[in-house]
Protein backbone atom coordinates (compact mmCIF):
# COMPACT_ATOMS: atom_id res chain seq x y z
CA UNK A 1 0.00 0.00 0.00
CA UNK A 2 1.14 3.34 -0.68
CA UNK A 3 0.05 7.38 -0.04
CA UNK A 4 -0.79 9.66 -2.60
CA UNK A 5 1.64 10.12 -5.60
CA UNK A 6 3.29 13.84 -5.55
CA UNK A 7 5.16 15.48 -7.94
CA UNK A 8 8.03 16.98 -7.57
CA UNK A 9 8.72 20.73 -9.94
CA UNK A 10 10.99 18.76 -12.50
CA UNK A 11 7.83 15.78 -12.82
CA UNK A 12 9.30 13.31 -11.59
CA UNK A 13 6.25 11.26 -8.92
CA UNK A 14 7.27 10.85 -5.36
CA UNK A 15 5.50 8.17 -3.54
CA UNK A 16 5.74 7.44 0.24
CA UNK A 17 5.96 3.14 0.60
CA UNK A 18 4.28 2.41 3.70
CA UNK A 19 6.85 -0.35 5.46
CA UNK A 20 9.16 3.03 6.41
CA UNK A 21 5.88 3.84 8.45
CA UNK A 22 4.39 0.68 9.95
CA UNK A 23 7.30 -0.29 12.22
CA UNK A 24 7.54 -3.35 9.62
CA UNK A 25 10.69 -5.36 11.09
CA UNK A 26 14.31 -4.82 8.99
CA UNK A 27 12.76 -1.26 7.63
CA UNK A 28 14.01 1.89 8.79
CA UNK A 29 11.17 3.62 9.97
CA UNK A 30 10.81 7.83 9.06
CA UNK A 31 10.06 10.47 11.95
CA UNK A 32 9.22 13.01 9.44
CA UNK A 33 5.87 13.78 8.13
CA UNK A 34 4.87 12.60 4.63
CA UNK A 35 5.16 15.70 3.58
CA UNK A 36 8.52 16.35 5.14
CA UNK A 37 9.93 13.27 3.34
CA UNK A 38 8.33 14.58 0.00
CA UNK A 39 10.06 18.13 0.45
CA UNK A 40 13.30 15.99 1.32
CA UNK A 41 12.92 14.46 -2.10
CA UNK A 42 12.23 17.49 -4.01
CA UNK A 43 15.23 18.94 -2.68
CA UNK A 44 17.56 16.18 -4.05
CA UNK A 45 15.62 16.52 -7.24
CA UNK A 46 16.25 20.49 -7.55
CA UNK A 47 19.70 20.04 -6.57
CA UNK A 48 20.82 16.59 -8.26
CA UNK A 49 21.67 14.94 -5.53
CA UNK A 50 22.32 12.06 -7.63
CA UNK A 51 25.15 9.98 -9.11
CA UNK A 52 23.20 7.72 -11.86
CA UNK A 53 19.52 9.85 -12.01
CA UNK A 54 18.24 6.55 -9.98
CA UNK A 55 19.71 6.94 -6.55
CA UNK A 56 18.62 10.21 -4.44
CA UNK A 57 20.06 11.09 -1.52
CA UNK A 58 18.77 13.91 0.74
CA UNK A 59 19.62 16.03 3.91
CA UNK A 60 17.40 18.47 6.20
CA UNK A 61 20.28 20.51 7.88
CA UNK A 62 20.25 23.83 9.42
CA UNK A 63 24.33 25.65 9.41
CA UNK A 64 25.79 21.88 9.61
CA UNK A 65 23.11 21.08 11.81
CA UNK A 66 21.30 17.68 10.36
CA UNK A 67 18.00 17.15 11.33
CA UNK A 68 17.28 13.54 12.33
CA UNK A 69 14.65 12.11 10.10
CA UNK A 70 14.13 8.55 10.86
CA UNK A 71 13.32 7.01 14.61
CA UNK A 72 16.97 5.73 15.12
CA UNK A 73 18.51 9.34 14.35
CA UNK A 74 18.96 8.54 10.89
CA UNK A 75 19.94 11.88 9.12
CA UNK A 76 20.36 10.67 5.59
CA UNK A 77 17.38 10.17 3.11
CA UNK A 78 18.01 8.00 0.18
CA UNK A 79 14.98 7.60 -2.80
CA UNK A 80 15.39 4.94 -5.15
CA UNK A 81 13.06 4.54 -8.73
CA UNK A 82 10.05 1.88 -7.92
CA UNK A 83 8.60 2.22 -11.38
CA UNK A 84 8.88 4.35 -14.17
CA UNK A 85 9.36 8.21 -12.72
CA UNK A 86 8.30 7.38 -9.56
CA UNK A 87 10.64 6.96 -6.18
CA UNK A 88 10.37 6.04 -2.91
CA UNK A 89 12.37 7.11 0.12
CA UNK A 90 13.79 6.28 2.67
CA UNK A 91 15.96 7.00 6.70
CA UNK A 92 19.75 5.68 4.94
CA UNK A 93 22.07 3.97 7.76
CA UNK A 94 25.98 3.98 5.42
CA UNK A 95 27.43 2.24 7.94
CA UNK A 96 24.89 -0.89 6.88
CA UNK A 97 24.36 -0.41 3.74
CA UNK A 98 26.39 0.29 1.09
CA UNK A 99 24.27 2.55 -1.50
CA UNK A 100 23.04 4.40 1.65
CA UNK A 101 26.20 6.24 1.31
CA UNK A 102 26.14 9.28 -0.94
CA UNK A 103 28.56 9.49 -3.70
CA UNK A 104 31.50 11.74 -3.38
CA UNK A 105 30.05 14.83 -5.49
CA UNK A 106 27.05 14.64 -3.43
CA UNK A 107 29.03 14.61 -0.19
CA UNK A 108 31.25 17.52 -1.53
CA UNK A 109 27.78 19.46 -2.08
CA UNK A 110 26.51 19.29 1.23
CA UNK A 111 30.04 20.38 2.59
CA UNK A 112 30.15 23.25 0.00
CA UNK A 113 26.43 24.26 1.41
CA UNK A 114 27.73 23.53 4.77
CA UNK A 115 24.98 21.63 5.77
CA UNK A 116 27.31 18.93 7.31
CA UNK A 117 30.76 19.63 8.74
CA UNK A 118 34.12 18.24 7.39
CA UNK A 119 34.44 15.49 10.60
CA UNK A 120 30.80 14.28 9.32
CA UNK A 121 31.37 14.55 5.59
CA UNK A 122 34.51 12.43 6.50
CA UNK A 123 32.37 10.26 8.70
CA UNK A 124 29.97 9.55 6.26
CA UNK A 125 32.21 8.93 3.22
CA UNK A 126 34.00 6.13 5.40
CA UNK A 127 30.63 4.62 6.63
CA UNK A 128 31.03 5.21 10.30
CA UNK A 129 28.24 6.39 10.54
CA UNK A 130 25.06 5.47 10.83
CA UNK A 131 22.81 8.54 13.01
CA UNK A 132 23.50 11.38 14.58
CA UNK A 133 24.26 9.73 17.92
CA UNK A 134 27.24 7.58 16.52
CA UNK B 1 47.88 12.46 32.54
CA UNK B 2 49.01 15.81 31.18
CA UNK B 3 48.91 16.64 27.18
CA UNK B 4 51.20 19.04 25.57
CA UNK B 5 49.62 20.04 22.37
CA UNK B 6 50.13 21.85 18.76
CA UNK B 7 47.32 22.38 16.45
CA UNK B 8 47.92 23.46 12.69
CA UNK B 9 45.05 25.45 10.81
CA UNK B 10 43.71 23.76 7.85
CA UNK B 11 41.45 21.24 6.50
CA UNK B 12 42.82 17.55 6.07
CA UNK B 13 41.95 14.42 5.24
CA UNK B 14 44.71 12.18 6.55
CA UNK B 15 48.00 12.74 8.21
CA UNK B 16 50.46 10.72 9.52
CA UNK B 17 53.54 10.62 11.23
CA UNK B 18 56.41 8.40 10.24
CA UNK B 19 60.28 8.32 10.45
CA UNK B 20 60.18 12.64 10.86
CA UNK B 21 58.39 13.24 8.36
CA UNK B 22 54.24 14.02 8.74
CA UNK B 23 52.16 13.25 5.52
CA UNK B 24 49.21 14.88 5.18
CA UNK B 25 46.43 14.92 2.41
CA UNK B 26 44.79 18.24 2.06
CA UNK B 27 41.21 18.62 0.65
CA UNK B 28 41.78 18.94 -2.63
CA UNK B 29 43.68 15.27 -2.69
CA UNK B 30 46.76 16.37 -2.75
CA UNK B 31 49.93 14.44 -0.57
CA UNK B 32 52.46 16.94 1.01
CA UNK B 33 55.79 15.77 3.23
CA UNK B 34 56.69 18.18 5.77
CA UNK B 35 60.60 17.76 7.44
CA UNK B 36 58.46 17.45 10.61
CA UNK B 37 62.49 17.49 12.53
CA UNK B 38 62.93 20.81 11.29
CA UNK B 39 59.46 22.20 12.05
CA UNK B 40 59.83 20.96 15.47
CA UNK B 41 63.25 22.42 16.02
CA UNK B 42 62.66 25.79 14.46
CA UNK B 43 59.69 26.30 16.85
CA UNK B 44 61.21 25.02 20.32
CA UNK B 45 64.44 27.32 19.23
CA UNK B 46 62.22 30.70 19.90
CA UNK B 47 60.95 28.89 23.27
CA UNK B 48 64.23 28.20 25.03
CA UNK B 49 62.88 27.73 28.59
CA UNK B 50 60.84 24.95 27.41
CA UNK B 51 62.95 23.42 24.64
CA UNK B 52 64.13 20.06 26.59
CA UNK B 53 59.98 19.31 27.25
CA UNK B 54 59.11 20.22 23.93
CA UNK B 55 61.51 18.02 22.28
CA UNK B 56 60.77 15.12 24.16
CA UNK B 57 57.04 15.97 23.36
CA UNK B 58 57.07 16.35 19.76
CA UNK B 59 60.47 14.98 18.32
CA UNK B 60 61.15 11.76 19.77
CA UNK B 61 58.93 10.68 22.73
CA UNK B 62 59.59 6.92 22.67
CA UNK B 63 61.69 6.72 25.84
CA UNK B 64 58.38 7.82 28.18
CA UNK B 65 57.82 4.27 27.97
CA UNK B 66 60.70 2.66 28.77
CA UNK B 67 61.02 0.71 31.55
CA UNK B 68 64.08 2.84 32.76
CA UNK B 69 61.88 6.20 32.71
CA UNK B 70 59.08 4.55 34.53
CA UNK B 71 61.19 3.66 37.40
CA UNK B 72 63.11 7.43 37.47
CA UNK B 73 59.43 8.65 36.94
CA UNK B 74 57.93 6.58 39.85
CA UNK B 75 60.99 6.04 42.22
CA UNK B 76 62.78 9.04 42.25
CA UNK B 77 61.69 12.95 42.29
CA UNK B 78 63.20 13.33 38.95
CA UNK B 79 60.00 14.44 37.86
CA UNK B 80 59.97 17.79 40.11
CA UNK B 81 62.51 19.14 38.06
CA UNK B 82 60.22 18.77 34.89
CA UNK B 83 56.98 19.54 36.45
CA UNK B 84 56.67 23.35 36.54
CA UNK B 85 57.83 23.39 32.66
CA UNK B 86 55.78 20.62 31.86
CA UNK B 87 52.59 22.09 33.56
CA UNK B 88 53.54 25.67 31.51
CA UNK B 89 53.92 23.91 28.20
CA UNK B 90 51.06 22.17 28.47
CA UNK B 91 48.57 24.78 29.19
CA UNK B 92 50.01 26.71 26.44
CA UNK B 93 48.25 26.94 22.73
CA UNK B 94 50.90 25.99 20.22
CA UNK B 95 49.49 27.56 16.90
CA UNK B 96 50.52 27.50 13.84
CA UNK B 97 48.75 28.76 10.36
CA UNK B 98 49.58 26.35 7.03
CA UNK B 99 51.98 28.98 6.07
CA UNK B 100 54.32 28.26 8.67
CA UNK B 101 54.34 24.95 8.20
CA UNK B 102 54.34 25.14 4.56
CA UNK B 103 58.35 26.60 4.96
CA UNK B 104 59.27 22.89 5.59
CA UNK B 105 57.60 21.24 3.06
CA UNK B 106 59.77 18.74 0.95
CA UNK B 107 57.69 16.96 -1.03
CA UNK B 108 54.43 17.72 -2.66
CA UNK B 109 52.10 15.68 -4.83
CA UNK B 110 48.61 15.69 -6.68
CA UNK B 111 46.99 12.24 -6.23
CA UNK B 112 44.62 10.92 -8.55
CA UNK B 113 42.30 9.03 -6.13
CA UNK B 114 39.10 9.10 -4.97
CA UNK B 115 38.67 10.52 -1.14
CA UNK B 116 41.33 9.00 0.96
CA UNK B 117 39.51 6.00 3.49
CA UNK B 118 42.45 5.01 5.54
CA UNK B 119 46.61 5.80 5.18
CA UNK B 120 49.54 3.82 6.76
CA UNK B 121 53.07 3.47 6.62
CA UNK B 122 55.27 0.44 7.05
CA UNK B 123 58.29 -0.55 6.31
CA UNK B 124 59.00 2.63 4.03
CA UNK B 125 56.03 2.04 2.22
CA UNK B 126 52.88 4.18 1.73
CA UNK B 127 49.86 3.07 1.40
CA UNK B 128 46.09 4.48 0.45
CA UNK B 129 42.68 3.10 0.56
CA UNK B 130 39.91 4.37 -0.83
CA UNK B 131 36.49 3.56 -2.57
CA UNK B 132 38.44 2.20 -6.13
CA UNK B 133 41.01 0.34 -4.06
CA UNK B 134 44.38 -0.01 -2.76
CA UNK B 135 47.88 1.59 -3.77
CA UNK B 136 50.96 1.68 -2.51
CA UNK B 137 53.86 4.21 -2.72
CA UNK B 138 57.04 3.40 -2.19
CA UNK B 139 59.42 5.39 -0.14
CA UNK B 140 62.81 5.82 -2.07
CA UNK B 141 65.72 7.41 0.08
CA UNK B 142 66.53 11.15 -1.23
CA UNK B 143 69.03 12.24 1.37
CA UNK B 144 70.51 11.04 4.48
CA UNK B 145 67.46 11.37 6.65
CA UNK B 146 64.62 12.26 4.31
CA UNK B 147 62.46 9.45 1.87
CA UNK B 148 60.17 10.50 -0.81
CA UNK B 149 57.42 8.65 -2.30
CA UNK B 150 57.64 7.32 -5.49
CA UNK B 151 54.23 7.50 -8.07
CA UNK B 152 51.41 5.55 -6.30
CA UNK B 153 51.08 2.34 -7.77
CA UNK B 154 47.22 0.17 -7.69
CA UNK B 155 47.12 -3.28 -5.69
CA UNK B 156 44.07 -4.21 -5.21
CA UNK B 157 40.78 -3.69 -7.05
CA UNK B 158 38.50 -3.90 -4.43
CA UNK B 159 36.82 -0.72 -2.27
CA UNK B 160 38.66 -0.35 0.60
CA UNK B 161 37.94 1.32 4.17
CA UNK B 162 40.75 0.43 6.43
CA UNK B 163 44.58 -0.95 6.29
CA UNK B 164 46.60 -2.88 8.93
CA UNK B 165 50.26 -3.55 8.05
CA UNK B 166 52.18 -5.89 9.61
CA UNK B 167 54.99 -8.17 9.35
CA UNK B 168 54.67 -9.31 5.63
CA UNK B 169 50.97 -8.40 5.22
CA UNK B 170 49.11 -6.16 4.20
CA UNK B 171 45.07 -6.67 5.53
CA UNK B 172 42.33 -4.55 3.65
CA UNK B 173 38.78 -4.29 5.55
CA UNK B 174 36.87 -3.79 2.32
CA UNK B 175 33.36 -4.20 4.11
CA UNK B 176 30.41 -6.20 1.91
CA UNK B 177 33.47 -7.79 -0.17
CA UNK B 178 35.09 -9.13 2.40
CA UNK B 179 38.94 -8.95 4.44
CA UNK B 180 41.83 -9.70 1.98
CA UNK B 181 45.71 -9.60 3.28
CA UNK B 182 48.32 -9.33 0.60
CA UNK B 183 51.39 -10.34 0.91
CA UNK B 184 53.30 -7.09 0.19
CA UNK B 185 56.52 -7.98 1.03
CA UNK B 186 57.31 -11.61 -0.85
CA UNK B 187 59.79 -12.33 -3.12
CA UNK B 188 57.64 -11.37 -5.86
CA UNK B 189 56.28 -8.09 -4.86
CA UNK B 190 56.71 -6.76 -8.19
CA UNK B 191 54.02 -8.73 -9.55
CA UNK B 192 50.41 -9.19 -8.48
CA UNK B 193 49.71 -9.76 -4.98
CA UNK B 194 48.16 -13.23 -4.22
CA UNK B 195 45.53 -12.12 -1.46
CA UNK B 196 43.76 -14.86 0.44
CA UNK B 197 39.84 -13.61 1.75
CA UNK B 198 37.61 -13.96 4.16
CA UNK B 199 34.22 -13.18 3.54
CA UNK B 200 31.91 -12.24 5.96
CA UNK B 201 27.97 -12.80 6.12
CA UNK B 202 27.21 -10.08 8.03
CA UNK B 203 30.62 -7.42 7.71
CA UNK B 204 30.79 -4.44 10.04
CA UNK B 205 32.90 -1.92 9.11
CA UNK B 206 35.91 -1.50 11.31
CA UNK B 207 35.53 -3.77 13.60
CA UNK B 208 38.21 -6.84 11.90
CA UNK B 209 41.69 -7.06 13.46
CA UNK B 210 44.15 -9.36 12.01
CA UNK B 211 47.44 -10.72 14.46
CA UNK B 212 50.06 -12.97 13.40
CA UNK B 213 47.70 -15.69 15.03
CA UNK B 214 44.12 -14.71 15.12
CA UNK B 215 41.77 -12.56 13.81
CA UNK B 216 39.00 -10.30 15.99
CA UNK B 217 36.14 -9.44 14.26
CA UNK B 218 32.23 -8.03 15.18
CA UNK B 219 29.45 -9.43 12.81
CA UNK B 220 27.14 -6.73 13.42
CA UNK B 221 25.27 -9.33 15.78
CA UNK B 222 27.73 -10.69 17.57
CA UNK B 223 32.12 -10.75 18.36
CA UNK B 224 34.13 -13.74 17.29
CA UNK B 225 37.70 -14.33 18.27
CA UNK B 226 39.33 -16.41 16.16
CA UNK B 227 42.26 -18.01 17.14
CA UNK B 228 45.34 -19.65 15.96
CA UNK B 229 44.38 -18.40 12.47
CA UNK B 230 47.68 -19.59 9.92
CA UNK B 231 47.39 -18.55 6.12
CA UNK B 232 48.66 -22.13 4.90
CA UNK B 233 48.11 -24.19 1.00
CA UNK B 234 45.14 -25.50 0.11
CA UNK B 235 46.02 -28.70 0.34
CA UNK B 236 46.32 -28.84 3.98
CA UNK B 237 43.55 -27.18 4.44
CA UNK B 238 41.21 -29.64 2.80
CA UNK B 239 42.55 -32.42 5.60
CA UNK B 240 41.94 -29.47 8.35
CA UNK B 241 38.68 -27.46 7.04
CA UNK B 242 36.12 -27.11 9.62
CA UNK B 243 32.41 -27.38 8.27
CA UNK B 244 31.67 -24.07 9.76
CA UNK B 245 34.10 -22.50 7.97
CA UNK B 246 32.58 -23.45 4.31
CA UNK B 247 32.99 -19.30 3.54
CA UNK B 248 36.73 -19.64 3.72
CA UNK B 249 37.30 -18.55 -0.33
CA UNK B 250 40.32 -19.66 -2.28
CA UNK B 251 42.32 -17.35 -4.35
CA UNK B 252 45.76 -18.13 -5.52
CA UNK B 253 46.90 -20.73 -3.20
CA UNK B 254 47.06 -19.55 -0.20
CA UNK B 255 43.99 -19.84 1.86
CA UNK B 256 42.74 -19.11 5.59
CA UNK B 257 42.60 -21.79 8.01
CA UNK B 258 41.11 -20.85 11.56
CA UNK B 259 41.44 -23.70 13.98
CA UNK B 260 39.74 -22.34 16.73
CA UNK B 261 36.82 -20.06 17.41
CA UNK B 262 36.45 -18.65 21.37
CA UNK B 263 33.56 -16.50 22.35
CA UNK B 264 33.30 -14.30 25.11
CA UNK B 265 30.93 -14.95 27.46
CA UNK B 266 29.40 -12.12 27.43
CA UNK B 267 28.65 -11.10 24.21
CA UNK B 268 27.78 -7.67 23.25
CA UNK B 269 24.58 -6.07 21.81
CA UNK B 270 25.75 -5.74 18.24
CA UNK B 271 29.30 -4.80 16.97
CA UNK B 272 29.80 -1.23 16.55
CA UNK B 273 34.01 -1.46 16.63
CA UNK B 274 36.71 -3.93 17.90
CA UNK B 275 40.31 -2.65 18.62
CA UNK B 276 42.76 -5.46 19.26
CA UNK B 277 45.49 -4.86 21.08
CA UNK B 278 48.44 -6.41 22.57
CA UNK B 279 46.69 -7.85 25.78
CA UNK B 280 43.25 -6.89 25.72
CA UNK B 281 40.27 -6.89 22.77
CA UNK B 282 38.00 -3.62 23.12
CA UNK B 283 34.35 -4.40 21.80
CA UNK B 284 32.03 -1.36 21.37
CA UNK B 285 28.48 -2.62 20.84
CA UNK B 286 25.70 -0.82 19.31
CA UNK B 287 24.56 1.15 22.16
CA UNK B 288 27.45 2.65 22.62
CA UNK B 289 28.65 0.21 25.71
CA UNK B 290 32.68 -1.02 25.74
CA UNK B 291 33.43 -4.49 26.84
CA UNK B 292 36.90 -5.47 27.70
CA UNK B 293 38.52 -8.49 27.34
CA UNK B 294 41.61 -10.03 28.28
CA UNK B 295 43.95 -12.05 25.59
CA UNK B 296 45.22 -14.40 28.83
CA UNK B 297 47.40 -17.15 27.90
CA UNK B 298 46.35 -20.72 28.80
CA UNK B 299 48.75 -23.31 29.65
CA UNK B 300 46.58 -25.99 28.54
CA UNK B 301 47.08 -24.83 24.80
CA UNK B 302 50.76 -24.24 24.32
CA UNK B 303 50.35 -21.00 25.89
CA UNK B 304 48.22 -19.30 23.29
CA UNK B 305 46.38 -16.89 24.17
CA UNK B 306 42.41 -17.48 25.06
CA UNK B 307 40.14 -14.56 25.75
CA UNK B 308 38.64 -13.62 29.30
CA UNK B 309 36.01 -11.31 29.78
CA UNK B 310 37.78 -8.67 32.13
CA UNK B 311 35.85 -5.67 33.30
CA UNK B 312 33.62 -2.71 32.16
CA UNK B 313 34.74 -0.14 33.80
CA UNK B 314 34.00 2.04 30.23
CA UNK B 315 29.85 1.50 30.47
CA UNK B 316 30.12 4.68 32.15
CA UNK B 317 31.43 6.77 28.82
CA UNK B 318 28.62 4.69 26.49
CA UNK B 319 25.94 6.11 28.49
CA UNK B 320 27.04 9.66 29.37
CA UNK B 321 28.85 10.17 25.40
CA UNK B 322 27.21 8.00 23.24
CA UNK B 323 28.83 6.13 20.66
CA UNK B 324 32.07 5.52 21.38
CA UNK B 325 35.37 4.41 18.61
CA UNK B 326 38.29 2.87 20.04
CA UNK B 327 41.48 3.76 17.81
CA UNK B 328 44.17 2.29 19.84
CA UNK B 329 44.15 0.54 23.45
CA UNK B 330 43.45 3.37 25.57
CA UNK B 331 42.83 6.40 23.26
CA UNK B 332 38.79 6.47 22.85
CA UNK B 333 36.97 8.87 20.25
CA UNK B 334 33.66 9.24 20.65
CA UNK B 335 30.89 12.12 19.54
CA UNK B 336 31.92 14.28 22.63
CA UNK B 337 35.77 14.67 22.30
CA UNK B 338 38.66 12.24 22.35
CA UNK B 339 39.49 10.81 25.68
CA UNK B 340 42.35 8.76 26.90
CA UNK B 341 42.65 6.06 29.70
CA UNK B 342 45.40 5.34 31.79
CA UNK B 343 45.86 3.66 35.17
CA UNK B 344 44.33 7.16 37.29
CA UNK B 345 41.55 7.48 35.16
CA UNK B 346 39.76 8.58 31.76
CA UNK B 347 40.51 11.81 30.81
CA UNK B 348 38.92 14.13 28.02
CA UNK B 349 41.93 14.87 25.97
CA UNK B 350 40.06 16.74 23.43
CA UNK B 351 36.30 18.06 23.53
CA UNK B 352 34.67 18.03 20.24
CA UNK B 353 33.76 15.95 16.99
CA UNK B 354 36.99 14.30 15.17
CA UNK B 355 36.91 13.48 11.72
CA UNK B 356 39.85 11.04 12.35
CA UNK B 357 41.99 10.16 15.37
CA UNK B 358 45.16 8.63 15.10
CA UNK B 359 47.53 7.29 17.28
CA UNK B 360 50.91 5.62 16.44
CA UNK B 361 51.88 2.85 18.66
CA UNK B 362 53.69 1.00 16.56
CA UNK B 363 56.22 4.01 15.47
CA UNK B 364 59.58 3.74 16.65
CA UNK B 365 59.47 7.60 18.50
CA UNK B 366 56.47 8.91 18.32
CA UNK B 367 53.94 6.10 20.73
CA UNK B 368 52.57 8.81 22.94
CA UNK B 369 51.32 11.08 19.86
CA UNK B 370 47.92 10.85 19.28
CA UNK B 371 46.74 13.35 16.07
CA UNK B 372 43.33 14.52 15.74
CA UNK B 373 42.07 15.75 13.00
CA UNK B 374 39.27 18.46 13.23
CA UNK B 375 36.90 20.47 11.13
CA UNK B 376 39.65 23.52 10.75
CA UNK B 377 42.83 22.53 11.64
CA UNK B 378 44.98 19.21 13.21
CA UNK B 379 45.74 18.53 16.54
CA UNK B 380 48.82 16.84 18.03
CA UNK B 381 48.86 15.60 21.46
CA UNK B 382 52.06 14.41 23.39
CA UNK B 383 50.49 12.61 26.58
CA UNK B 384 52.87 13.28 29.83
CA UNK B 385 52.64 10.84 32.49
CA UNK B 386 51.30 12.23 36.08
CA UNK B 387 53.96 12.19 38.98
CA UNK B 388 53.96 8.27 40.00
CA UNK B 389 51.66 7.21 37.52
CA UNK B 390 54.25 6.48 34.09
CA UNK B 391 52.38 3.36 32.98
CA UNK B 392 49.43 4.79 31.79
CA UNK B 393 49.29 3.87 27.97
CA UNK B 394 49.74 0.20 27.33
Amino acid sequence: MHYQIRVAKSGKKHECNIVHRNGTPGKSQWSISVGEEFELFELADEHHWTGDGRNYWSIKSNRQKPQPIGTRGEFIARFLPHREDTWHGFPGCPRERKGDRPINRVLNAWYEAQMISWSLRKKIARRQICTLYD
Amino acid sequence: MHPVRLSIEGVFEDGYLYGGVLYLITQDQELWLFDWDAFVEDFISRIPHLRWILKWSFLRNHFLSTEQFKDIWDTCDAWQSLWPALQEASEKQFAFAFDELELFAVCRMALTTELINDITIYNFVLYFADECGTYESLLVQENRRLRLPLKPEKLHDVPTFGLSAKYRLLNTSCAEDGLFSLSTFSENRLEQPHPWRYHFEKFSLGSVWIGSDFISYGSGEEFDYLMNVRSTYRKQVAEQADEEREAIEHIGERVLNIREIVRGRHQPKGVKSVFTGMYRVYVCDMEGQLLVYRRARRKDKFLQKGLEFERVVHDQIGTIYGGVTVHSMAILDTGEGTFVEDETGLYLLEGGSNALVRSFPAAKWYDRLVLSIKDDHLSMACLWPTPHSSNGLE
